[in-house]
């Protein structure tokens, strides 16, 4: 028990109030901080394993599912004869079907409009690497407070 | 004419015995007065909705027990009637006891009043630990997981307790009423009656009131320190996600940190451990009936008895004092010290991190869950709309109540003795 370093507390001591103060502060906040500091170390070292087991598990699922598409993709280049290729894209960096995706949303905007989607590019991500859809979730989660 | 007579000396009789009379004789005129501070707190925790669900209760105790004759805190008491006098109900209930002096006498038990039973859960220290169960079960430990620097923020926050314990022997309190004052500092409500109830039950009432005023008080009396301590920039520190903790991890958290602070500090176990069981029933999610009720129907239970009868401890001999004035005052130092001490430590964090840690998440190791939390965020969002710090500001609050809880633990085994 951690108390029991403490001097023996007795009515002595409680009749010297300097004394008093400074055994109770000083042992009061080293003992609240020796007993948390600990527990950081704890779980420091419990989340520094867990997470390497789940790291472990995680890269055998991915080399494992990595064989599997590979797999899956030997058969499809056997069984298709002739892919039709994707749309495509403005740097190749945004998927056909985003781009395809966006142009229809553009589309039920416009009021029936004719329109042109001539490019499509990335903004930048807000800061904190929140994406607009996380902050949204965010926003949504934390709202009741 | 004789019947007129008797119907006002049935009248007179019947005042005579009323409560309206016992306001205006002795000392009743304190009674007044506390009634009208019952009725201000039922005012508050009505329309201003402070605390409601605590405020409410406690004023309402304070109003009982504040109306003369009410005996809703009488002491049960026995009485030595004469044989001669007694009844033959009487006789056959209580029995007969002969006396040194060779008279038989039976002894008449009078019953207590309704909250002074209720109030053996105080004393007892009953209340407090089911309230932790209840809070345990309705927390969410995992930001703590995933950033246990937040500790540090929970045990910063405990200073201004130690700090408050100074200044109250300074101004002449002895030292277990000191420990009990100080720990208003620990924004806890149920810790501080736990505490006051172990070591200084005299002063219940005053320093429960004065313990759940500040936490209904957190919005308005920590931005202010919160701006004073830290910069702009420093304000607007966004910190990057919190890391995803695993099932396992969120069931073997209460596990663990009942096991070290139980072992380190026994005295804090009764808070500690409670916390920590309701918190292990709502993660293992193997006893949801369980975990609701402790989060529901318990809370709600336990809130009614332990809001009454703290209440009922505010009788107006003890608390229209001036002692009652220091404790207000001295609580009120201890809650600024330790949301000060929080914030200190949150700026020393972002120094040494190299600015990656808020230090306005510091505020939020006083523990009063989750408002201290909700305070961070404002007050962050008030310099970065886009910043978002509730859930980092959620890992120091729970901290918090595990740091006041072992901060409590050491008052008791120090004073206690």
């Amino acid at each position: 028990m951690l108390t029991s370093f403490l001097p023996s507390i007795g009515t002595e001591l409680f009749d010297d109030k300097g004394m008093l103060m400074a055994v109770i502060t000083t042992s009061g906040i080293l003992i609240v901080f020796v007993i948390l500091l600990l527990l950081i170390i704890i779980f420091y070292a419990y989340g520094g394993i867990f997470r390497a087991v789940t790291a472990s598990k995680e890269k055998k699922l991915a080399a494992q599912k990595a064989a599997d598409d590979a797999e899956k993709a030997k058969i499809s280049e056997e069984a298709v004869s002739a892919v039709q290729p994707a749309a495509p894209s403005d740097d190749g960096s945004i998927p056909g079907e985003i781009i395809a995706v966006i142009a229809a949303a553009v589309a039920a905007m416009s009021g029936g409009k004719k329109y042109a989607v001539k490019k499509v590019s990335r903004t930048q991500k807000p800061t904190g690497g929140r994406t607009a859809w996380a902050s949204m979730g965010v926003y949504e989660n934390t709202r009741p407070f | 004419m004789e019947i007129l007579h008797s119907i006002w000396a049935s009248i007179l009789s019947i005042l005579n015995e009323s409560g309206l009379l016992g306001l205006f004789e002795g000392e009743g005129w304190k009674n007044a007065i506390m009634i009208v501070v019952a009725c201000f707190l039922l005012y508050l925790a009505i329309g201003k909705q402070f605390e409601p669900l605590l405020l409410l209760p406690i004023a309402f105790g304070m109003l009982l027990v504040n109306l003369p004759l009410s005996g809703v805190m009488d002491v049960p008491t026995t009485e030595l009637v004469p044989l001669a006098k007694a009844s033959a109900t009487e006789i056959a209930k209580y029995g007969q006891v002969i006396m040194p002096d060779g008279q038989t006498y039976v002894e008449v038990a009078h019953s207590g009043g309704l909250l002074y039973y209720l109030y053996l859960g105080v004393k007892l220290g009953i209340y407090p630990p089911l309230i932790f169960l209840g809070i345990g079960a309705m927390s969410d430990f995992g930001p703590l997981i995933a950033n246990p620097k937040s500790f540090i923020l929970g045990a910063a926050a405990q200073i201004g307790i130690f700090f408050t314990f100074c200044g109250a022997i300074l101004l002449g309190f002895n030292a277990k009423v000191a420990g009990s004052i100080a720990i208003i500092g620990g924004a806890d409500g149920p810790t501080a009656i736990y505490v006051t109830s172990k070591l200084a039950a005299d002063y219940l009432g005053p320093i429960a009131v004065a313990a759940y005023s500040y936490m209904a008080l957190v919005p308005i009396i920590q931005p202010p320190i919160m701006r004073l301590l830290t910069t702009k920039k420093e304000r607007a520190v966004v910190m990057t996600q919190l890391r995803t903790v695993s099932k396992t991890e969120k069931i073997m958290f209460p596990i663990i940190v009942t096991i070290v602070v139980a072992l380190l500090l026994p005295s804090a176990a009764p808070l500690v451990g409670m916390l920590m069981l309701g918190n292990l029933m709502r993660e293992s999610g193997v006893v949801k009936r369980i975990s609701d009720a402790a989060q529901n129907e318990l809370m709600n239970i336990v809130t009614i008895f332990l809001g009454t009868t703290v209440g009922a401890t505010a009788r107006a001999e003890v608390f229209l004092t001036p002692e009652t004035l220091m404790i207000v005052g001295l609580g009120l130092a201890a809650f600024c010290l330790g949301t000060a001490f929080g914030v200190i430590f949150g700026k020393l964090m972002y120094i040494f991190t190299g600015g990656k840690v808020n230090p306005l998440i510091g505020s939020a190791g006083v523990s009063a869950v989750p408002m201290a939390a909700r305070v961070s965020q404002k007050v962050g969002q008030e310099t970065n709309p886009s910043n978002y710090l509730l859930m980092h500001a959620l890992g120091p609050n729970v901290a918090g109540v595990i740091g006041s809880a072992v901060a409590a633990g050491v008052l008791l085994a120090v004073l206690g003795k």
